[in-house]
């Protein structure tokens, strides 16, 4: 073979492994990104971060309505109302306690109708499934055809209730099956009513909580007159009056005898769980939210629970802190808050008038006098804080801490709470917060799990 | 030099160094071959739609900003952030506090694996959803042991806690000895006095010489430009910390350096549900994490072996 031949004879292998290698650049051949497998969403319910659950202290700081509370409309005062236990001695709860198993109209969120429609008419979950198959034909029809409108929603809510209730109250056939609720992340007290194979009343009520479960977001939570049974995992404090006062169920009594009130009911808990209860005062007990920096925490704009309550209870001076906030606004201040009508337009500038004074109030000496908070029930914290002395490290955040109270439902606080912030069975459950703007993460999230499920 | 052979039909012969008819298409050929395989080499060039604009290219560095030039700087992210998601952000340079150290702990004992803290951490720091980017990973480990090789982060139960395990998430330990700031080479990454180490997007060149050097996994690379949904973008942003990332950059958890240097919680304390989490300043001896190191009996550093001082703790309710 020639030089030239040779020369010939490399180029051309060249030129045809440059090609082969074009050819695959341009075709991404070899070279495709590999999908690593998707970290799967457990709970993925995390969007409301606030603890906005208001305790029984809470309620009776904001001298709020208390009759749910009110054992005495129900029970003799006089004597403590009798126990009754069945074979294995667990207690009898009294019928009265354990709430309604129906679902009412109210009971489905105003927009989330169409939502739950949705969710029934795409069979996007098993217990969707079995709601549908429930549906005699000509339901399916309208909830086919189902468009919100004034006629049309009423029809399908109708509609709507009329299936649930009937899952509910349906005994012949067992709405539980494991399969069903493969994806459905069970309440607590789901699991300890199933556990104890309810029949009748109860099991209406297992029906309802599985239905609140299986749709967290669509259906509410509506049991305040639940009394949750059975606290801790040992079954031995089955008894009300393990924690209640025998002779006046308003009081809590821990065993050495003490008398609490509600509000005190930290203690209570501590009176058994000591190690738990320290590290509760230290902070490091709890979910928590708020500022780790508590000198220096301003509040923000998210932290204004109720605006036109607040600016109300200003205005109209009604309580001596009320009447001292008010003596620091200044005059422009004063005159927009007092003509402040809640609308969208002109709640910014009421808002910025508000966290201005708080914030300026924050920032003075401590604000406690006697006569100022006489009537004020303060948080443990605040009380502790202020046995500290006036330092004026402390100061600030004795302050907010003293605002907080002062205005417990128009206020966010920043702390944790008490015992029964969260793990009180008769506060409304999270979320309670207005979803954030944009499609609802739950369903979001669903729609993404699904379109990976079609992708395998 | 020997004559040139002359034709047979007596036709002048052409000259020795003229181009024939073979050795132009032979030569085209090559050419041709060659361009297209330069175009294709080049071709993922084309790719790269999110080059820095000259203002960028220009910016000076961090540490040598004055106060103006910050000012600037926060006012070109601003503007490039509304016209990218049609938002206008606040985007904040917000400093270390005087006499704060940040510590985290982490109660082993109470973690039930939710993955609550992931996800909350992709929505504050505004995290790429597409190729997702988390900078939590949850381990899950079989009970009795801390042996990292029998972890598993992809696990995918019905429910958790699950029985016989228990959870560990890991995330930037915010080590007191980062390896991950000595390896780099351009200083883009640094520790602050406030104990977190921080990167500056702008300067990170993407050597990725930081995330071979950290033994946590704590660093993550942005492959591909980050996705953001509109709707999703957190608004509250920090030039250290969750303004929107450019691609071939690293990135990795700042403790949520909006929040927490504003006095606040970050995003994952706030959203366990279990408690778990516990932030604050080990410099207060009165804050929750003194209390923990002081009182709780049994803590951990990953992987303290390293000698990288880890500022994130584990510890175990005795």
């Amino acid at each position: 073979m020639t030089t030239n031949a040779k020369t010939g004879l490399t180029v051309a292998l060249l030129c045809a492994a440059f090609s082969v290698l074009a050819v695959a650049f341009l075709s991404d051949s070899g070279g495709a990104r590999r999908n690593r497998p998707a970290i799967a969403l457990v709970d993925t319910n995390f969007l409301d971060t606030s603890t906005t659950r208001k305790s029984y202290a809470d309620l009776v700081r904001a001298g709020a309505d208390l009759s749910d509370f009110d054992c005495y409309v129900c029970h003799d005062k006089k004597s403590p109302p009798p126990l009754r236990f069945d074979a294995n001695l667990n207690i009898i709860v009294a019928e009265e306690h354990i709430g309604p198993s129906q679902f009412s109209e109210d009971d489905i969120g105003a927009n989330e109708l169409e939502g739950l429609v949705e969710r029934f008419r795409r069979h996007s979950d098993p217990v969707s499934t079995f709601v549908w198959q429930s549906l005699s034909n000509s339901q399916q029809l309208l909830l086919t055809n189902y468009k919100p409108s004034e006629q049309s929603s009423k029809q399908a809510r109708e509609i709507v209730l009329s299936a649930l209730n009937n899952i509910i109250t349906n005994a012949a056939q067992p709405f539980y099956e494991p399969g069903r609720f493969n994806e459905v992340l069970l309440g607590a007290e789901t699991m300890l009513l199933m556990q104890q194979n309810p029949t009748g009343c109860a099991l209406a009520h297992l029906n309802r909580l599985l239905l609140e479960d299986a749709y967290p977001v669509e259906l509410s939570r509506n049991r305040q007159n639940d009394i949750v049974m059975g606290h801790g995992k040992h079954g031995r404090n089955n008894n009300c009056f393990n924690c209640h006062n025998e002779t006046n169920l308003t009081l809590l009594q821990p065993r050495d005898g003490r008398d609490l009130t509600f509000a005190d009911s930290t203690q209570l808990c501590g009176s058994c769980h000591g190690p738990t209860y320290r590290d509760w005062l230290a902070g490091a007990h709890g979910r928590i939210s708020g500022y780790w920096d508590r000198g220096s925490s301003p509040f923000s704009e998210d932290e204004i629970r109720d605006l036109p309550k607040l600016a109300d209870r200003l205005s109209h001076q009604s309580d001596p802190v009320s009447g001292f906030v008010w003596q620091q606004l200044s005059k422009p201040g004063q005159v927009l808050l007092a003509n402040y009508q809640p609308s969208a337009s002109n709640s910014k500038p009421a808002q910025d008038v508000v966290l201005q004074v708080l914030n300026k109030i924050i920032g003075e000496p401590s604000i406690y006098q006697p006569d100022r908070f006489k009537g004020i029930l303060l948080a443990p914290e605040t009380a502790s804080l202020m046995q500290q002395g006036p330092q004026d490290t402390n100061s600030a955040r004795l302050n907010r801490l003293l605002l907080e109270d002062a205005f417990p439902m128009e206020l966010t606080r920043n702390q944790r709470r008490d015992c029964v912030n969260c793990h009180n069975p008769h506060a409304p459950p999270f979320p309670s917060r207005k979803p954030a703007p944009g499609p609802h993460p739950l369903r979001e999230i669903a729609n993404m799990a699904e379109s990976q499920t079609a992708r395998k | 030099m020997s004559k040139p052979p002359s034709s047979p039909a007596g036709t002048p012969a052409p000259p020795a160094n003229a181009m024939g008819r073979r050795s132009f298409l032979r030569t085209s050929a090559v050419v041709t071959t060659g361009l297209a395989a330069l175009a294709a080499s080049v071709k993922p060039l084309l790719e790269m739609n999110d080059l820095p604009t000259m203002q960028q290219f220009l910016q000076k560095y961090y540490k040598e900003m004055t106060p103006e030039d910050m000012a600037k700087v926060l006012k070109r992210i601003e503007d490039e952030v509304e016209k990218q998601y049609g938002l206008r952000p606040h985007v904040r340079d917000l400093k270390p506090m005087d006499g704060v150290e940040f510590v985290y702990c982490l109660n082993l004992t109470r973690c039930i694996g939710c993955r609550k803290c992931v996800h909350a951490c992709v929505a504050e720091n505004n995290e790429s959803r597409d190729p997702e980017i988390q900078y939590i990973r949850v381990l899950r480990l079989p009970d009795g042991s801390l042996d990292i090789d029998k972890a598993d982060h992809f696990y995918a139960p019905d429910a958790v806690p699950e029985k016989g395990f228990f959870y560990m998430p890991v995330q930037c330990q915010q080590c007191e000895n980062p390896p991950c700031v000595k390896v780099c080479p351009v200083h883009a990454t640094w520790q602050d006095a406030d104990g977190i180490t921080v990167i500056d997007y702008d300067w990170c060149i993407g050597c990725r010489y930081c995330e071979a050097a950290c033994p946590y996994w704590a660093r993550r690379f942005n492959f591909t430009k980050p996705s953001i949904p509109k709707e999703r973008l957190n608004p509250d942003m920090a030039y250290l910390g969750n303004r929107p990332r450019r691609q071939g950059v690293m990135e990795k958890c700042h403790f949520c350096i909006q929040r927490t240097r504003a006095g606040r919680y970050p995003a994952c304390v706030e959203v366990c549900p279990a408690g778990a989490r516990k932030f604050g300043n080990i410099l207060d001896p009165d804050s929750e994490v003194s209390y923990i190191l002081k009182s709780k009996r049994v803590f951990i550093q990953l992987k303290s072996e390293m000698g990288t001082k880890p500022r994130f703790f584990y510890y175990f309710d005795v």
